[in-house]
């Protein structure tokens, strides 16, 4: 049995957290907030992580970037990830830097004002050229930190109509070429299945994010991330704003099954609810985890 | 179980499509991201996406015409409530001065023509005094209230003091004072200390906005009794609203004590010796700053008063 389900650790939660310390696996929290050399927020951090592994998830590496990574901000992350010392360091398949120079993209490993960082998880292509990308920018990463990361697939609001792969096709072979790890966001294989559906393209949105699954190399997945969304009347958005549906705990299920109990966390980023209804989330992952494992003696 | 078998294949590439090379993905991420950072919903950067490999399938499109606009649009709506939620951060009183609807007009705008370069949305933002003195559009708002660039710049210093790197007192450095010359010795200010001048009272205008806004970034477990800030007695809207009315200008001490940013008005002699400290002085340099600035100028006493507010961490022998 892997250790307890961890919970993303915001703003609101903060004194409660630190104050009452209740059993959580670990602590999820976002890179960029403790970036900086000092303050109150890295002082939090710091003390939260004398009682509880961290996990170190990143929404800003901007790791499918064709203009490769920022220096700073992997500068920044290999600060915080030596003073952290977190036990998963994690970011997305997605892009968000670009050049403000479409005729000009080339290079720039540093921000310059020719580029802008569009503070967003955007779709890569699942393509041979996107992949090549990918993995550079994967490898430079996790050189400069000493460290394997985890890659997170998305929740994508658009879909390209070039690829020469899969979706888990594309992540199998970052895996190849990379040794990263896969941080899998089965909250995310659902939106976008309830997205083909509205498009007309899924009628089983459970049965079609369960086939993703199966496409996923058992042994390349180390984080499972759940979350809920918010369905509105022409798209799903993957808001981190509800509890985790009845059909993503189904696929959890499928997921443990499968990859065999890779830790856990539930994330709530929006209304975020009270600190005793985000563990009681954490604690009913613990129990679909333990259903499972007991199913499968 | 579920059973895989009866799902439907990856939706992938057609056959009239081609992947794009390397170049041809570094111009379609540009173009993307062109499209969000706009703000806008323009019907010809969808066409322009559309020219790139990067709308929906051609089935898609026939079945569900609108989701790549669809799509398109609820990244740029994730874009204006980054937008919004940053500037807020940064700009609390900036937020209270002016009201939602145009505080968020200046976010949506200040993205539009500043958008962030780096991976941290806390470094975005700083241009806002800027927009605020040389957009056009800002103009109007500015002549009405001509004291607002000056305390977007006062919010930014204090945002950026927050993750400066930490200070602490060194009360023994101080004996270097009887066994140094000024000329050897240069003071050692706290995190974030800066001096920013302005013709309004602007430190008056931000701590009377400041009594009904609770900065939140201390560490939970060493809160302070005045969250603020504030080294000097406090300032209610009226009595800035007064200085405002006479004309008076001010110049603007900011520091972080402890986790806690801080500000306060100051006398041209304490802002001498403060700016020629920040600039590199040895105290011999800053105390004749201060003293030509104001020939009374009672170091002894700001010695005290400095340390007791956290502006003053130590001294450091240098020479």
């Amino acid at each position: 049995m892997h250790q307890s389900s961890g919970i993303g650790w915001r703003h609101p939660h903060y004194a409660q957290l630190l104050s009452e310390l209740p059993a959580v696996g670990f602590l999820q929290v976002h890179s960029e907030n403790f970036f900086g050399q000092g303050g109150a927020a890295l002082a939090t951090l710091m003390q939260a992580r004398q009682n509880y592994p961290v996990s170190l998830h990143g929404v800003g590496l901007s790791l499918g970037s064709a203009l490769g990574i920022d220096d700073w901000h992997l500068e920044q992350l290999a600060q915080l990830v030596e003073r952290v010392e977190p036990v998963r360091v994690s970011d997305h398949a997605s892009f968000a830097r670009a050049s403000l120079m479409p005729a000009n993209p080339m290079p720039a490993s540093s921000g310059t004002q020719d580029t802008v960082h569009a503070a967003d998880l955007l779709p890569i292509p699942f393509t041979h050229a996107a992949l090549d990308v990918l993995c550079a920018n994967v490898q430079q990463v996790q050189e400069r930190l000493k460290r394997r990361i985890s890659v997170e697939n998305l929740s994508a609001y658009l879909h390209y109509s070039a690829c020469d792969y899969s979706e888990t096709d594309f992540l199998n072979a970052l895996v190849q070429r990379t040794g990263c790890r896969i941080l899998l966001d089965v909250n995310n294989i659902y939106v976008n299945a309830l997205n083909d559906t509205i498009a007309g393209t899924c009628h089983n949105p459970l049965v079609q994010a369960t086939a993703w699954l199966d496409g996923l190399r058992t042994d390349y997945v180390d984080e499972v991330h759940l979350a809920g969304h918010c369905t509105m009347d022409d798209i799903v958005i993957d808001d981190h704003g509800a509890p985790v549906c009845e059909d993503v705990w189904t696929l959890y299920a499928h997921a443990v099954q499968r990859f065999g109990d890779p830790a856990a966390l539930v994330e709530w980023d929006t209304n975020v609810p009270l600190l005793e209804v985000l563990l009681g989330q954490a604690a009913q992952a613990d129990a679909v985890r333990q259903r499972v494992s007991a199913a499968t003696v | 179980m579920i059973n895989p078998a009866t799902t439907q294949a990856p939706a992938c590439a057609t056959e009239h499509t081609r992947p794009p090379d390397a170049a041809a993905l570094a111009q379609l991420q540009t173009a993307l991201v062109q499209t969000i950072t706009s703000l806008e919903n323009n019907l010809n950067t969808i066409k322009l996406i559309a020219n790139y490999p990067i709308s929906t399938s051609e089935k898609r499109q026939k079945t569900h015409p609108i989701i790549t606009e669809r799509g398109l649009n609820a990244y740029r709506a994730n874009a204006r409530a980054h937008a919004q939620t940053a500037l807020w951060a940064a700009y609390p009183v900036l937020y209270q001065m002016l009201g939602a609807d145009t505080f968020n007009r200046l976010a949506r705008d200040l993205w539009q023509a500043s958008p962030p370069m780096r991976g941290d949305l806390a470094l975005w933002g700083m241009a806002l005094g800027s927009m605020l003195r040389e957009a056009p559009a800002c103009a109007a708002l500015v002549a009405e209230h001509p004291y607002l660039p000056d305390v977007a710049d006062i919010e930014w210093a204090l945002h950026t003091s927050c993750a400066a790197a930490d200070g602490a007192l060194d009360a023994a450095s101080f004996g270097l004072m009887t066994s140094h010359a000024p000329e050897q010795l240069v003071l050692r200010l706290a995190p974030g200390a800066q001096v920013l001048t302005s013709d309004y009272p602007c430190a008056a205008i931000v701590q009377a906005h400041q009594g009904t806004n609770q900065q939140s970034d201390q560490a939970p477990t060493q809160a302070q009794s005045n969250s603020h800030g504030s080294a000097c007695p406090a300032v209610d809207l009226s009595a800035a609203t007064a200085l405002l009315v006479q004309g008076v200008g001010q110049t603007t001490l900011l520091w972080r004590h402890g986790f806690t940013p801080r500000l306060c008005a100051v006398d041209p002699a304490l802002a001498a010796l403060v700016q020629a400290t920040l600039n590199g002085a040895p105290l011999s340099s800053a105390l004749d700053a201060a003293l030509q600035a104001q020939a009374d100028f009672d170091f002894s006493a700001w010695l005290a008063r400095s340390v007791e507010d956290g502006l003053l961490l130590g001294v450091d022998a240098v020479f």
